[in-house]
C-alpha cells in the first residue's frame, strides 16, 4: 500500500533542520495536519511555538525531490509508512503523552496490535542464562495465551523474548520496534530473527526511514514507542542502569501496567528489576500474575490445557519447583533410581515442562504454567 | 670383492627389505654409498671405520662402494650401519660363516663397536617374521623383539661378539614366544587415585565413554576440572587386546617412542598442544612419519582447548573420525596410516571462559564468541557422541557420591558393546524405549546421525547395567549427555531452553 501524502509530509517535516520531536508535536497540535504545517506563513509558524530559523529551513527544503526520494526508498525496501490518522496506527500510541511519533515506518502486519492485548518484554542486553530462559519462557507463554509480545530486537533479553514468542509456531504474534531504519537491522546478527518475525506474521516498526543508521540516542527514544504500544511492560532482567528501566518509566508515565521478575539480591544484573519491584511494580512469578491485571480489558485469554503426570514425574517436578537442581543431585533428592530419574527428566525436558540449561541445571521449562495446573488437578497429592 | 647381506629401512609404518651390497675394489681409499641414502646413512662410514679400528677389525684401505637396493626409496635409518659393516667384513673375508642369506641385520654402530638400538625395532621384527628371516639386533631390544611370536632372532651387544659367534658357525637362534598374557595394570579405583569425589554425572559420563569408546567433549569455565576428568578417563580405558598391541607398538616404534607400556597393554594417550601443525597431526615427511592421530590409534586423542587449534587442524580431524585411516600421498606412493582413535576434547564456552556460566565475569563480545566456537560446532561436534557441561568444581557434590559404579566392569561392558551388531541395535529396544524415541522424533526433529548416536550410547549404558535390552532409562540417560555446542552461540540459548 503506497503511503498517504499526509504520512509523507509528516515524515519529511521531521527531516527539516531545526524541527525536533517537541516542535513537531507543537506544530501538529497547532495546525492539525502536516499539509497545513508545510503551507504555514512565518508568523503562524512562530505562533505555533517553532523557531523562525526552522521556518526558513522549511522554505528552503526541496519538498518534491525529497518526497520522490522517500517514496523510491520505501518502494525499494518494501517498507510501509503510516500517519497517526491511519486506522492501522497502533491506537495506544495516540494516547502517549507529549512526544508520540506522528508517523511510523513498518514491515509486516500491524492489525493484531489493534485487536490483541499487548505486553512488552524487555531487559538487559548482557543477560544471564537464567534471564534469557525466563524471557523466552514468558515470550512463549504470553503468545500462547493470545497476547502480543512486543520488544526491541536487541541482544539479550529482547531477542530471547522474540524467539520465545516465535516458538509458538506461527500462532503467536510478536513485533519489534527498532532504533534505526528497517533496512539496517541492528544488531546485525538478529537479521535472521527479524526475517523470522516477519515470516511468522509479526511486524518490524521504526520511526526512522529505512536507510537511517542505528544511532545510540535513538534506542532510548524507541523505548517510548515500545512502552506506548503495549498495555503493560514486563521487565525480565535489568541492572541498575538499563534501557529496560527507561521503557518501564515511559510505561508508568503513560499509565501502563509495569511488571518485573524478581532476581537474586547478590546479582547486580537484577538490581534494576528489584528496585522496580520496590518502587511498586507488580511482582511476576507466573503468567497469571500478568494476565490477572488485564481482567477489565475486553481481551480473550484461552485457558491452558490440562496436563497429567506420573508419580515419578510429580516427584521431580515438585523438586524442581522448590529449587533448580542438577541431574546428579536429583536421584538422592527424590528417592528415584538413577536410570528412572534420567528417563523422567529427559521425558519432561522433551515435553518442555522443564529445561536443562547449559550448566546442567534443571529449571522450569516453557510450559511450566501447565505444570502447576497439572499438579493441582492430579489424582495424588504431593 | 663383492658381498651382500639384508638390512631394512623404514618406509612409513612398515620396514622394507634393503639389500646391502658392498664392493671392495682397487683404487684410492674411498667410501661411496649409493641408493638414495640420506645424510644419516652416509655418515655411517665414519661410525663403521672407528668401530672396526676399536674392535680390531681391518677397514679396507681401498675403494669401497655400498649399494642399497631397491634404489628408488629414500633410506633414512642409521640401522643400516650393521648390515653395511657385516657386508664389508664378508667382502674382506673377516667372517668365516657366509650363509647369511636369511639373516636380517638391524642396528646402529657406535664408535667403540657397540650395537645400538634405534627407532623401528618392532617394524624390523615384524618384517623378519613375515619374510621368515632371522633377525640380528641390539641386545638391549630383546623385550621388544620377543613380543613378535615365532620369530627366530639373536641379540648382540657389540660387533666383536657378533663376529666371534658367526665364526663358530650357525648361531643358535632364539625363538620368541610372543606377548605374555596382559597383566592387570589398571588402578582399582581411579577416582580415589585422582582424588575425585562426587561428580556422579561426570563419572557416569566418563564410564560410558570408556566402555563404548565414544568420542566426547567437555565444556565449562576454567578450573572446574575438565582436564582432570580426561586424565581419569585415561585410567578407565580397558587394556589393549593382544591383536591390537603389536599394531600400536609398531607405530610407536616407528617414531622411536617407548613401547614398554604399550607391550603391557596400556592404550595410547596423546595430548598434542593446540599449536600442533597439520603435519604433526596427520603425519608427514619423506618417507612419512605418523602424526598424533595415528599415534593415538586404538587409544585416546585428547585435544585440550579445542577451539584454539587451527581451523585446518580441526578440518583434518573430521575424516579420520569416520574412516579410521589417514591416506597420505607422497610422490608415486600412497601411505595408509591407521588412526582408529577415540577423541576427547575440552574447551571453554568463550575466549575468557565464563560465557553462560558466570556471565557477570565474561567480557567477550558476540563476535569473539562466535569466531571462537564456530570451528568446533557443526560437522565436528556432530561426530562427538557424548557432550557434557562441567559447571562446578567437582568436589562440591559430596552428597551424591554414593553410587558411582555400574554393576558390570568397563572391560566386560566394552567386550559386550563390541559384540553387539551396531546396525541391529533397534531390535534390542523395549516398548518404553520406542515410545521415548517416537517422542524425540516428534518434538526434537532428531537427525538420522543423532538417532544412531543416541542408540549407540544407550546401548553402551545398557551393557554397563548388564542388560541385554535397551530401555527408556538407558535412552533417557543417553539423552542427557547431548548438550548442543551451538547453545553457546548468541541467541541459540533460548532455543535450547525451549527444547
Amino acid at each position: 500500500m503506497p503511503p498517504s501524502p499526509e504520512a509523507i509530509s509528516l515524515a519529511l517535516l521531521m527531516e527539516v533542520p531545526g524541527v525536533g520531536p517537541l516542535s513537531f508535536r507543537r506544530l501538529l497540535t497547532h495546525f492539525g495536519s502536516a499539509g497545513k504545517v508545510w503551507a504555514a506563513s512565518r508568523q503562524e509558524w512562530c505562533q505555533a511555538g517553532a523557531t523562525p530559523a526552522a521556518w526558513e529551513a522549511k522554505e528552503a527544503f526541496d519538498y518534491t525531490a525529497a518526497a520522490g526520494k522517500l517514496r523510491a526508498e520505501l518502494e525499494e525496501t518494501g517498507v510501509s509508512l503510516i500517519s497517526w490518522k491511519d486506522p492501522l496506527f497502533p491506537p495506544n500510541l495516540l494516547h502517549l503523552p507529549a512526544v508520540a511519533p506522528g508517523f511510523l515506518y513498518y514491515k509486516g502486519d500491524l492489525r493484531p496490535l489493534q485487536e490483541k492485548l499487548t505486553v512488552a518484554v524487555v531487559g538487559t542486553r548482557r543477560a544471564t542464562q537464567e534471564g534469557l530462559n525466563l524471557a523466552a519462557r514468558f515470550g512463549l507463554e504470553l503468545v500462547q495465551a493470545g497476547v502480543a509480545v512486543i520488544s526491541g530486537l536487541a541482544r539479550g533479553i529482547d531477542g530471547a523474548a522474540h524467539r520465545g514468542a516465535l516458538k509458538a509456531g506461527g500462532r503467536g504474534y510478536t513485533a519489534a520496534v527498532l532504533g534505526g531504519g528497517l533496512a539496517r537491522i541492528y544488531p546485525p546478527e538478529h537479521g535472521k530473527l527479524a526475517r523470522e518475525i516477519l515470516r511468522s506474521g509479526g511486524a518490524l516498526i521504526s520511526e526512522y526511514r529505512p536507510s537511517h543508521p542505528p544511532l545510540a540516542p535513538q534506542f532510548k527514544a524507541r523505548n517510548r514507542i515500545i512502552a506506548g504500544i503495549a498495555h503493560g511492560v514486563l521487565v525480565v532482567e535489568a541492572p541498575k542502569k538499563s534501557g529496560a528501566l527507561l521503557t518501564a518509566g515511559y510505561g508508568l508515565e503513560a499509565g501502563k501496567e509495569v511488571f518485573a521478575l524478581p532476581g537474586s539480591l547478590a546479582n547486580p544484573n537484577w538490581t534494576g528489576s528489584n528496585n522496580l519491584l520496590k518502587a511498586g511494580a507488580k511482582l511476576v512469578t507466573e503468567l497469571d500474575d500478568i494476565l490477572s491485571e488485564f481482567q477489565h480489558l475486553p481481551f480473550e485469554v484461552p485457558s491452558l490445557a490440562d496436563a497429567f503426570f506420573s508419580a515419578s514425574e510429580r516427584k521431580i517436578l515438585a523438586a524442581v519447583a522448590e529449587k533448580p537442581c542438577s541431574l546428579e543431585d536429583l536421584p538422592a533428592l527424590v528417592g528415584l533410581s538413577w536410570g528412572e530419574a534420567a528417563y523422567t527428566v529427559s521425558n519432561l525436558q522433551v515435553k518442555k515442562y522443564i529445561s536443562v540449561n547449559s550448566e546442567g541445571r534443571i529449571l522450569p521449562g516453557p510450559l511450566w504454567s501447565r505444570v502447576n495446573l497439572g499438579l493441582q488437578k492430579g489424582p495424588t497429592s504431593l | 670383492m663383492y658381498a651382500s647381506v639384508w638390512g631394512c629401512a623404514l618406509d612409513g609404518l612398515s620396514a622394507q627389505l634393503v639389500k646391502v651390497e658392498v664392493d671392495v675394489g682397487r683404487g684410492l681409499p674411498a667410501f661411496e654409498v649409493v641408493g638414495l641414502p640420506n645424510r644419516t646413512v652416509k655418515e655411517s662410514r665414519d661410525r663403521i671405520r672407528s668401530a672396526f679400528r676399536n674392535t680390531g677389525f681391518q677397514f679396507p684401505p681401498t675403494r669401497v662402494t655400498v649399494n642399497l637396493a631397491p634404489a628408488d626409496f629414500p633410506k633414512t635409518s642409521s640401522t643400516l650401519d650393521l648390515p653395511i659393516a657385516v657386508a664389508i667384513l664378508l667382502a674382506t673375508d673377516q667372517i668365516n660363516w657366509t650363509d647369511l642369506g636369511d639373516c636380517l641385520f638391524w642396528g646402529e654402530l657406535s664408535l667403540d663397536g657397540q650395537i645400538q638400538s634405534c627407532r623401528g625395532i618392532i617394524n624390523a621384527a615384524l618384517l623378519a617374521g613375515k619374510e621368515g628371516m632371522s633377525l640380528i639386533y641390539p641386545k638391549s631390544d630383546r623385550p621388544a623383539v620377543e613380543s613378535v611370536s615365532g620369530l627366530s632372532a639373536q641379540g648382540f651387544a657389540d660387533l666383536s661378539e657378533l663376529v666371534s659367534v658367526f665364526n663358530q658357525g650357525k648361531p643358535k637362534w632364539r625363538i620368541s614366544k610372543g606377548l605374555r598374557k596382559v597383566g592387570v595394570f589398571q588402578i582399582p579405583d581411579p577416582w580415589q587415585q585422582l582424588k575425585i569425589s562426587g561428580g556422579l554425572l561426570a563419572k557416569r559420563f566418563l564410564t560410558v565413554a570408556a566402555a563404548g569408546r565414544h568420542n566426547l567433549a567437555l565444556v565449562g569455565p576454567p578450573g572446574v576440572g575438565k582436564t582432570m576428568l580426561v586424565q581419569a578417563l585415561k585410567e578407565l580405558l580397558p587394556p589393549l587386546r593382544q591383536a591390537e598391541i603389536l599394531e600400536v607398538a609398531r607405530i610407536y616404534s616407528a617414531v622411536g617412542l617407548e613401547v614398554k607400556a604399550v607391550l603391557k597393554g596400556e592404550p595410547p594417550f596423546r595430548a598434542p598442544h593446540h599449536t600442533v601443525t597439520l603435519t604433526g597431526l596427520l603425519g608427514g615427511g619423506l618417507p612419512p612419519k605418523p602424526g598424533e592421530m595415528t599415534l593415538a590409534h586404538k587409544g585416546l586423542l585428547f585435544l585440550d582447548e579445542l577451539p584454539e587449534f587451527s581451523r585446518k587442524a580441526l578440518a583434518v580431524l573430521r575424516e579420520p573420525l569416520e574412516s579410521k585411516v589417514i591416506r597420505l600421498s607422497r610422490g608415486n606412493k600412497c601411505y595408509y596410516f591407521p588412526s582408529d582413535f577415540q577423541l576427547a576434547c575440552a574447551f571453554n564456552p568463550c575466549p575468557c571462559g565464563f560465557h553462560r556460566f558466570q556471565p557477570e565475569k565474561c567480557r567477550c563480545t558476540y563476535r569473539e564468541i562466535n569466531a571462537y566456537l564456530r570451528p568446533v560446532i557443526g560437522p565436528l561436534a556432530d561426530r562427538i557422541h557424548l557432550r557434557l557441561a562441567v559447571a562446578r568444581p567437582l568436589w562440591e557434590e559430596q552428597a551424591s557420591s554414593r553410587r558411582e559404579a555400574f554393576p558390570v566392569s568397563i572391560e566386560a561392558a566394552r567386550a559386550e558393546v563390541e559384540n553387539r551388531d551396531q546396525a541391529r541395535l533397534e531390535s534390542r529396544l523395549v516398548q518404553e524405549g520406542r515410545h521415548f524415541l517416537r517422542l524425540l522424533f516428534k518434538e526434537e526433529q532428531l537427525s538420522a546421525r543423532a538417532y544412531y548416536q543416541l542408540l549407540s550410547v544407550a546401548s553402551t549404558i545398557s551393557a554397563l547395567e548388564g542388560s541385554e535390552l535397551i530401555s527408556g532409562e538407558h535412552l533417557g540417560e543417553a539423552w542427557q549427555y547431548r548438550w548442543q555446542a551451538a547453545e553457546y552461540l548468541e541467541g541459540a540459548v533460548e532455543d535450547a531452553a525451549l527444547s
